[in-house]
C-alpha cells in the first residue's frame, strides 16, 4: 500500500487548492483587462465618431454661413463660419491625438488637407470676392463648385465614421467576449476548488477521522478494562502518522495485557502457595490433634495401639516442625539475614545421618534407600544446613519414586578432588521444561501438582541457597520414566 | 460405643495413609463397615461398586480430587443420591461454597476431632 503521509496529504491537497485558485484568478483578471479594454477602445471610437461630426459640421457651417453672407451680403451670416473657422483646427488636432497612427489617421490628413484647400482654395478667395464685388460671388455659388467640395468632404466623413463604427463594434464584441469567460473562469475555478476542498475533507476523513475515532474507541475500552482491544492497522485505509500510532497503540496494549496476564499469573502462584502451606501445615496437624484425642479418649487401649499412635504423632509433629524450619529459613533468605556457621564437620557423616534419618520413611513408602559413602574428610562450613539440603534431596526422592523403586545416596570424589554428593531415584523423571524452573521458589513441577503430591515448593530452593552459601553447585539430570539424578559439588 | 449403626458402610477417601487411618479407626470403634481409598479414581470405583451409606472425602488428592468426585458421584445413578462429607484443609470460605455447590452434605476442616467427625457423620445418616 502506498504510504500516505498526513503532512503530505495536507500539502499537496493544499497546494493543488491553491493553484486552482491562482489560475483561476489570473485567468479572471485577464478577462476582466480584456473586457476593460474593449470598452475603452469601443468608447474611444464613439468620441472620434463624435468629434468627425463636430468636424463635418463645422465644414457644413463654413459653407452655410458663406451661403448666407453671398446671397443677402450681410457680414452676421458668416459669423458661425467665423467660429468654425477658428475651432476646426483644434478638433483635427484632437482627432488625429485619438485615432493615432493607422489608415484612420491617414484618412484624417486627406480630410484636413482637403478641408485646409477647401479654406483657401474657396472660402475666404469667395468671401474676398465677395466684399469686393457680391453679384460676381453669387454667381460661384451656381457654379456648385463649394458645394461639390463639401459634399466630398462629407462623404469622407461618412467613411471615417463607418470605419470607427465598425472599430467600436468590434471592441464590444470583444468586450463581450471577454466577460462570458470571466463567466466561465469564474465558475469551473471555483466548482474545481470546491472539488478538490470536498475529495481532500473526504480523504481526510477516511485517512484521519476515521482511524483516530476507531483509535479513541478502542483507548476507552482499554480504558474500560477490555485489554484484547486492538485497531486494524494493515489492510485499512489510514495517514502514516496514524498508520504508525495506530501500531504503537497496539504495541502498548500487547504490553499492558502481558503485564497484566503476568500479575494474574503471581497472583494465581500465591494463591496456590498459600493453599499449599494451608494443606502443608493442616495434615501433621489433623494426625497430631486427632490421634491425640484417640490417646485420651479411651485410656484402655492395648499398649502396641498406643505406642503406634505416639508414633504417628510424633513423626507428624517432625514433619511440622520441618514444614516450619523451611518456611522461616525461605522468611529469612528473603530478607537477606542468612548466615552460616563456618566449623569444621565430616562431610560424609552427615551424609550418612540423613539416609538414616529417611530409612523408615523409605520402608514405609516401599522404596529401597541405598547409599555409598566415601569418606571425604573434614570441611568447614554450616553441617546442620548441608545436613537439611542433603534430607531435602533424599526426602524428595523418595516421595515421587513409586512403591518397589530405589532411591540411592553416594558420596564420592570428582576427578579434581572435589566431593560429590548425588541422589538418584527411579520415580517419574522430570521434562525439560520443568528442569528449567526447578529451582525457583514455590515451583512445582506440573506431575507434582497434578498427583496432589505434598510440598511447599520450596525444598530445591533451600537446597540451592544452601549449597551457594557453601560456594558449590547444584544440578539435575534427568529422563521421563527413568528418573532423576541431583548432584551436589562442593569445592575441593 | 454407638450400637444403632446398624453395620452401615462407610467409604473413606484420603491420601494421607495417617489420616486415612484415623478416621477409619474411629469410625470402625463407632461400629461402621469402612472402605478405603487413596485417591478420586479409586474411590469412585469403589463407590459404585459396593454403594456405602456414606462418603467421606479428603478435597485435595490424586488422580481425581474431592470435588470432581462429588460431582462424579452426583451424576452417577445409582448412588447420586449417596451423603458426602468432605475433609478440606483449605482456610478459604471460597472452598467450602465450591464444595456444597459440587454437592457435598457438609464439610470438616481440617484439623478437626475425630468426635466431632463421627457426630455429624451421625446427623448426616439421621437426616436420611
Amino acid at each position: 500500500m502506498r504510504r500516505r503521509s498526513l503532512l503530505v496529504q495536507t500539502l499537496v491537497t493544499g497546494a493543488a487548492v491553491l493553484l486552482v485558485a491562482a489560475t483561476a484568478t489570473l485567468l479572471l483578471i485577464r478577462s476582466i483587462d480584456q473586457e476593460r479594454d474593449g470598452t475603452a477602445l469601443a468608447g474611444r471610437a464613439e468620441k472620434i465618431v463624435a468629434s468627425g461630426s463636430a468636424l463635418e459640421r463645422f465644414v457644413v457651417d463654413m459653407e452655410t454661413g458663406l451661403r448666407g453672407y453671398l446671397i443677402t451680403g450681410d457680414e452676421r451670416f458668416l459669423q458661425p463660419t467665423n467660429e468654425a473657422l477658428q475651432l476646426y483646427p483644434g478638433t483635427v488636432e484632437g482627432l488625429g491625438r485619438m485615432l493615432g497612427a493607422g489608415p484612420d489617421h491617414r484618412r484624417l490628413d486627406r480630410i484636413s488637407a482637403d478641408i485646409d484647400a477647401y479654406v483657401s482654395d474657396y472660402l475666404k478667395p469667395q468671401i474676398v470676392l465677395g466684399r469686393r464685388d457680391l453679384p460676381a460671388a453669387r454667381g460661384m455659388i451656381n457654379s456648385r463648385a463649394g458645394k461639390q467640395r463639401v459634399d466630398e468632404l462629407r462623404r469622407q466623413f461618412g467613411e471615417l465614421v463607418a470605419a470607427q463604427s465598425h472599430l467600436a463594434d468590434a471592441a464590444t464584441e470583444r468586450s463581450q467576449r471577454a466577460a462570458r469567460r470571466a463567466r466561465i473562469t469564474a465558475i469551473v475555478g471555483l466548482s474545481l476548488a470546491a472539488l478538490l476542498v470536498v475529495g481532500s475533507i473526504a480523504l481526510e476523513i477516511g485517512t484521519v477521522m476515521l482511524p483516530v475515532r476507531r483509535l479513541a474507541a478502542a483507548a476507552q475500552r482499554i480504558e474500560a478494562g477490555d485489554l484484547s482491544a486492538r485497531v486494524p492497522v494493515g489492510d485499512v485505509r489510514q495517514a502514516e502518522e496514524l498508520k504508525r500510532m495506530s501500531r504503537a497503540f497496539n504495541r502498548m496494549g500487547d504490553s499492558v495485557q502481558a503485564a497484566n496476564d503476568e500479575r494474574a499469573e503471581l497472583q494465581r502462584a500465591k494463591d496456590d502457595f498459600f493453599a499449599l502451606i494451608s494443606h502443608e501445615l493442616r495434615t501433621p496437624l489433623t494426625a497430631i490433634v486427632g490421634y491425640a484425642e484417640l490417646l485420651l479418649e479411651d485410656q484402655s487401649l492395648p499398649p502396641e495401639q498406643q505406642h503406634k499412635f505416639i508414633d504417628v504423632i510424633n513423626r507428624n509433629s517432625r514433619r511440622l516442625l520441618r514444614l516450619v524450619g523451611d518456611m522461616l529459613f525461605i522468611a529469612r533468605m528473603e530478607a537477606g539475614g542468612l548466615d552460616f556457621e563456618r566449623i569444621g564437620f565430616d562431610l560424609s557423616q552427615v551424609v550418612r545421618e540423613s539416609v538414616e534419618t529417611f530409612g523408615p520413611r523409605a520402608e514405609r513408602g516401599r522404596v529401597e534407600l541405598r547409599a555409598e559413602v566415601a569418606e571425604l574428610g573434614s570441611r568447614t562450613g554450616d553441617p546442620g544446613r548441608m545436613g537439611q539440603a542433603i534430607d531435602n534431596l533424599i526426602s524428595n526422592a523418595i516421595k515421587f519414586t513409586p512403591r518397589g523403586g530405589r532411591v540411592t545416596v553416594r558420596a564420592v570424589r570428582g576427578e579434581g578432588g572435589e566431593p560429590i554428593i548425588e541422589v538418584s531415584d527411579t520415580g517419574r523423571g522430570i521434562s525439560e521444561e520443568d528442569q528449567q524452573r526447578l529451582f525457583d521458589r514455590f515451583f512445582r513441577a506440573a506431575s507434582a501438582k497434578r498427583d496432589a503430591v505434598e510440598g511447599t515448593g520450596l525444598g530445591l530452593s533451600i537446597v540451592k541457597a544452601i549449597v551457594d552459601g557453601h560456594d558449590g553447585e547444584v544440578s539435575v539430570r534427568s529422563a521421563m520414566h527413568e528418573g532423576t539424578t541431583f548432584r551436589i559439588t562442593l569445592p575441593a | 460405643m454407638s450400637t444403632d449403626a446398624d453395620k452401615r458402610t462407610i467409604l473413606i477417601a484420603e491420601d494421607e495413609p495417617d489420616i486415612r487411618d484415623l478416621v477409619s479407626f474411629r469410625l470402625e470403634r463407632a461400629g461402621y463397615d469402612v472402605i478405603l481409598a487413596e485417591d478420586g479414581q479409586e474411590a469412585l470405583e469403589l463407590a459404585i461398586e459396593h454403594r456405602p451409606d456414606l462418603a467421606i472425602l479428603d478435597v485435595m488428592m490424586p488422580r481425581m480430587d474431592g470435588l470432581e468426585l462429588t460431582r462424579r458421584i452426583r451424576a452417577e445413578q445409582t448412588i447420586a443420591a449417596m451423603p458426602i462429607i468432605l475433609l478440606t484443609a483449605s482456610v478459604q470460605d471460597q472452598a467450602v461454597t465450591e464444595g456444597f455447590r459440587a454437592g457435598a452434605d457438609d464439610y470438616m476442616r481440617k484439623p478437626f476431632s475425630p468426635q466431632e467427625l463421627l457426630s455429624r457423620v451421625e446427623a448426616v445418616l439421621g437426616r436420611k
